[in-house]
């Protein structure tokens, strides 16, 4: 119970971080409304995928549909190095030394590209994932899809990056039975 | 798009799986894609990628078609679409809908198809 609340505490000190941090980003708009309909982490285990890890399995879809007509923004906010990002998490059922790295590499990925490319930042998400926490790791990045998946215990991120959105989830790897 | 085969980290359990990634942008114009067989409703499809046999894409195609059907928000669409599949072809399968975005993931063998119907993309895989 005591580790639930901590676990619990912390991460509500995070968000709370991460909300302050999005205001003083200060967006040109308004952010568009997602609806991220995953259930809450489960507090009877508090997840920690330090190695292979696998636990239960939680379903979770996203949804994200922006507007595509949007007035253009600062001329100024082409510049990768004076862009500010604005990051918000939507949903999470993972541990937040991993939200943490995953929205730095986000940040690291867009900083690094004059326009965001999708793919690129979902290969570099999933290879990072894969080569530190063990596979199987997935990404979708986009500014327009739905989903529907099903995810390990700990291993679910859905978190928005300047104007795309991020999904990032595991699923358990089983080694294959050769029959000979 | 690239495709590669890894096996899993020296000393666990014999692992292989294959990585896929796709990527799709708004297309402003472009040559219409074939017409599949006509429904009551036509839904084209357009195949852009696929580790999966003929059968089963099939199916797939078709489910789809019912899923755009009976529902609009993509996140319904996907929802159908995977639950038929877990139904259909057991766990875990996953599906995700939409006209923007790019993704990299690892699927099992044969199990992975990329397309698209009218203007949206689809991506289901298994994994897991």
């Amino acid at each position: 119970m005591d580790p639930a609340c901590e676990e619990l505490e912390r991460r509500s000190r995070y968000l709370s971080a991460l909300v302050r941090r999005t205001k003083f980003a200060d967006p040109p708009q308004p952010e568009p409304e997602a609806k991220a309909d995953v259930e809450p982490p489960q507090l009877k285990a508090p997840p920690h995928v330090g190695g292979e890890g696998k636990g239960g399995k939680d379903e979770a879809k996203a949804e994200e549909r922006t507007p595509m007509k949007k007035p253009r923004g600062e001329a100024a906010a082409a510049e990768a190095e004076g862009r500010k990002v604005a990051v918000c998490v939507r949903a999470a059922d993972m541990p937040l030394p991993l939200q943490r790295r995953a929205v730095r590499i986000a940040l690291e990925a867009v900083a690094a590209m004059p326009r965001l490319e999708s793919k690129r930042l979902a290969l570099a998400l999933k290879k990072d994932f894969d080569t530190t926490y063990g596979p199987a790791w997935h990404c979708i990045v986009g500014t327009s899809f739905g989903s529907y998946v099903t995810h390990s215990l700990g291993g679910f991120l859905y978190f928005s990056v300047d104007k795309a959105y991020v999904l990032l989830f595991r699923t358990a790897v089983q080694p294959l039975v050769q029959l000979q | 798009m690239s495709d590669e085969a890894r096996r899993g980290p020296a000393g666990a359990a014999q692992v292989v799986l294959r990585a896929s990634s796709e990527d799709r942008k708004p297309v402003g114009s472009g040559s219409p894609p074939p017409a599949a067989t006509a429904t009551a409703v036509a839904h084209k499809i357009q195949l852009k990628s696929a580790d999966m046999k003929e059968e089963m894409r099939q199916e797939a195609f078709e489910i789809a078609r019912i899923a755009f059907e009976k529902h609009s928000m993509e996140k319904d669409i996907a929802e159908y679409i995977k639950k038929e599949f877990d139904k259909n072809h057991g766990p875990t399968w996953h599906c995700i809908v939409g006209r923007n975005f790019g993704s990299y993931v690892t699927h099992e063998t044969n199990y992975f198809v990329y397309f698209y119907i009218d203007s949206k993309a689809v991506l289901l895989f298994k994994s897991g």
